[in-house]
């Protein structure tokens, strides 16, 4: 198999030290009127697919003030049907204009057959972690990198439904990916919380730290922090980023700091949004508790 | 008039930040998740996994049964995640009909036409068709046009800017009328109703993030409304705009959407003041080219 030149030599760790926040429509406002002490924001890529309008002038108002990091949710790259060409070049296309720091999708399915036609089913779904699923996301991230011609990080997702015949374990299934693709991991700390809550049993935060501890620390290249709205058992709790960063997730990630250093790190919330100036308070936590955990980075000119 | 349609919305729905609904536990349907497809090719399983979600039939549940717990999360993220892409791109519908009502006609256009491109915001064409078909229509009738409206807005607000090539009004001169052609941008579009849609509209935008429906208002314009309304769509300065014509440019500029060269065009229009429409249009950046055509 062809690899993508320009994967082989992975990037994902030039970001260290940087700390940013999901940006959201309701906060383009707050962020755009002031300077804050933040290193990146993130945006969902799909939100700019647009070839006009309004929503090209507040990319380019962003990217004039902060450095992108470009998140894509629809791409579907465990997908046994081909991914949709014309999304790749809409994708590619953004990313020619917006220069992004960091591109990511997810490890999951969505582009499928419905009553015989395409669908893209509007959803992170669940792969079965069997070596074909391996294969073919692999197989996906592969041509993603040589299309865009960058390496892309993949987000590990919250499941809400298990798999009795998966013969490898998430982490398994994510190392492999990395190794194999070279892309680098996205390793959202909050998701894997949701996923030990929901199926595991055993402490939460003992079993969050053995997952990480299975996965190398230099194919990770960035951390995404969230918050969940709790529920009562047996409900699944739903990874509805409505909330603050919970205080497991800051344990945990104070965990991943100590043990990875000082990993690109993104605030994600994106239902039920707090004002901007909470949102920038969660990302200050974010940059003391690096800071705290890991030596000074030299060469790394912070936005504050 | 021009109106800006600056409340709308282009963002689209990320499908990464899911909804909380409840999960269903009314139904008598009893159809566990079955866990057998999932030792077949990944093709065939990831089907039938998409085919279970978009049946978006309610599942019981029992105490329990995990696989239809989650199961019917990833149907209710689905419908949640359409309702949320329809509000944004049918903002007046929404306050006309409602959340519950607009979750109902997410799930009815979800199984007609499934999103296919991976990006929400190209999703709800047909709303119009259901909206025609339902019975909400009798007491509102002007629904389906409104829908119309708002998909063009829609379109209209993520076209490409396009500068009018200049040059080309050189073919003006010299060129045989009947192999000169005329292309608007790619943003304009035209509606025709019987109800006065724009007027609608505009009684139901939102000022300073406020929505007050003055009703006396609405009424008198209505009142006031007789015969069809015509209305150019267009984006200048990146923004939507809509503005009420005449029949006469209506049909003028239908007939330029139907290919007809200038020579047509001015038979077709006798009294259409081309020379006066040209210049406008050309200031309102509603023309890209003049070009010939080849045959």
């Amino acid at each position: 198999m062809i690899r993508s030149n320009t994967a082989t030599t992975p990037n994902h760790t030039k970001h260290s030290g940087w700390v940013g926040v999901g940006l959201r429509h309701p906060h383009y406002g707050d962020a755009l009127s002031d300077s804050y002490p933040i290193d990146f924001v993130e945006v969902h890529a799909e939100n700019f697919f647009a070839s006009g309008g309004p929503t090209l002038s507040v990319l380019e108002k962003i990217t004039d003030q902060y450095a992108l990091s470009l998140h894509a949710t629809s791409m579907g790259l465990g997908s046994a049907s081909q991914i949709n060409t014309d999304y790749l070049t809409k994708l590619s296309g953004l990313i020619e204009r917006s220069n992004p720091i960091m591109v990511s999708d997810h490890a999951c399915f969505t582009w499928s057959q419905l009553n015989g036609k395409a669908v893209h089913a509007g959803d992170l779904l669940p792969l079965e972690y069997t070596p074909q699923n391996l294969q073919i996301l692999v197989d996906n991230v592969d041509r993603v990198q040589q299309h865009l011609g960058r390496q892309i990080l993949v987000e590990n997702v919250s499941t809400y439904l298990e798999f009795e015949d998966a013969t490898l374990n998430e982490t398994e299934f994510l190392v492999a990916l990395a190794e194999r693709s070279q892309c680098g991991l996205l390793v959202d700390l909050n998701n894997v919380l949701v996923n030990v809550h929901n199926f595991s049993t055993g402490d939460p935060l003992t079993v969050a730290k053995e997952w990480l501890d299975a996965i190398p620390a230099h194919h990770i290249g960035e951390l995404h922090l969230a918050g969940y709205t709790p529920v009562e058992s047996p409900e699944l709790i739903i990874d509805d980023h409505s909330q603050a960063v919970s205080e497991e997730c800051w344990a945990l990630y104070e965990y991943a700091i100590a043990r990875c250093g000082p990993v690109a790190t993104l605030v994600e919330w994106d239902n039920d949004l707090p004002s901007w100036r909470v949102l920038m308070e969660e990302a200050l936590k974010a940059r003391r508790m690096m800071e705290s955990l890991t030596p000074p980075l030299e060469g790394i000119a912070h936005a504050s | 008039m021009p109106h800006s349609t600056e409340s709308i919305s282009t963002e689209s729905i990320s499908t990464e930040s899911i909804s909380t609904e409840s999960i269903s536990t009314e139904s008598i349907s009893t159809e566990p998740f079955s866990s057998e497809p999932f030792s077949t090719a990944p093709q065939i399983q990831q089907q039938h996994l998409v085919a279970k979600i978009f049946e978006m039939q309610s599942h019981t549940l029992p105490h329990n049964d995990s696989a239809a717990r989650g199961l019917a999360i990833y149907q209710n993220n689905l419908i949640a995640t359409a309702s949320r892409s329809l509000k944004i791109t049918y903002p007046v519908i929404d306050k006309l009909l409602g959340d519950e009502a607009l979750r109902l006609l997410a799930r009815q256009l979800l199984k007609k036409t499934p999103p296919a491109s991976g990006d929400w915001a190209d999703w709800g064409e047909d709303l119009n068709e259901l909206l025609i078909a339902s019975p909400l229509t009798d007491e509102y009738p002007f629904l389906p046009d409104i829908a119309t409206l708002e998909w063009l807005l829609h379109q209209t607000s993520r076209a490409p800017e396009t500068a009018f090539k200049s040059e080309t009004l050189s073919l003006l001169v010299g060129t045989p009328l009947e192999t000169l052609m005329i292309q608007m941008t790619a943003s304009v579009q035209l509606i025709e109703s019987d109800y006065p849609i724009d007027v609608i509209w505009r009684a139901h935008q939102e000022t300073h993030g406020q929505f007050s429906l003055d009703t006396n208002h609405l009424a008198e314009e209505l009142n006031r409304h007789q015969g069809p309304c015509r209305l150019l769509i267009y984006q200048q300065h990146k923004q939507p705009h809509m503005q009420r014509i005449s029949a006469t440019e209506y049909k003028w500029i239908r007939d330029i959407f139907e290919d007809h060269n200038l020579d047509e065009l001015l038979d077709r229009h006798p009294n259409f003041e081309f020379s006066h429409w040209l210049s406008t249009a050309l200031e309102n950046q509603k023309i890209e080219k003049l070009y010939i055509k080849r045959t």
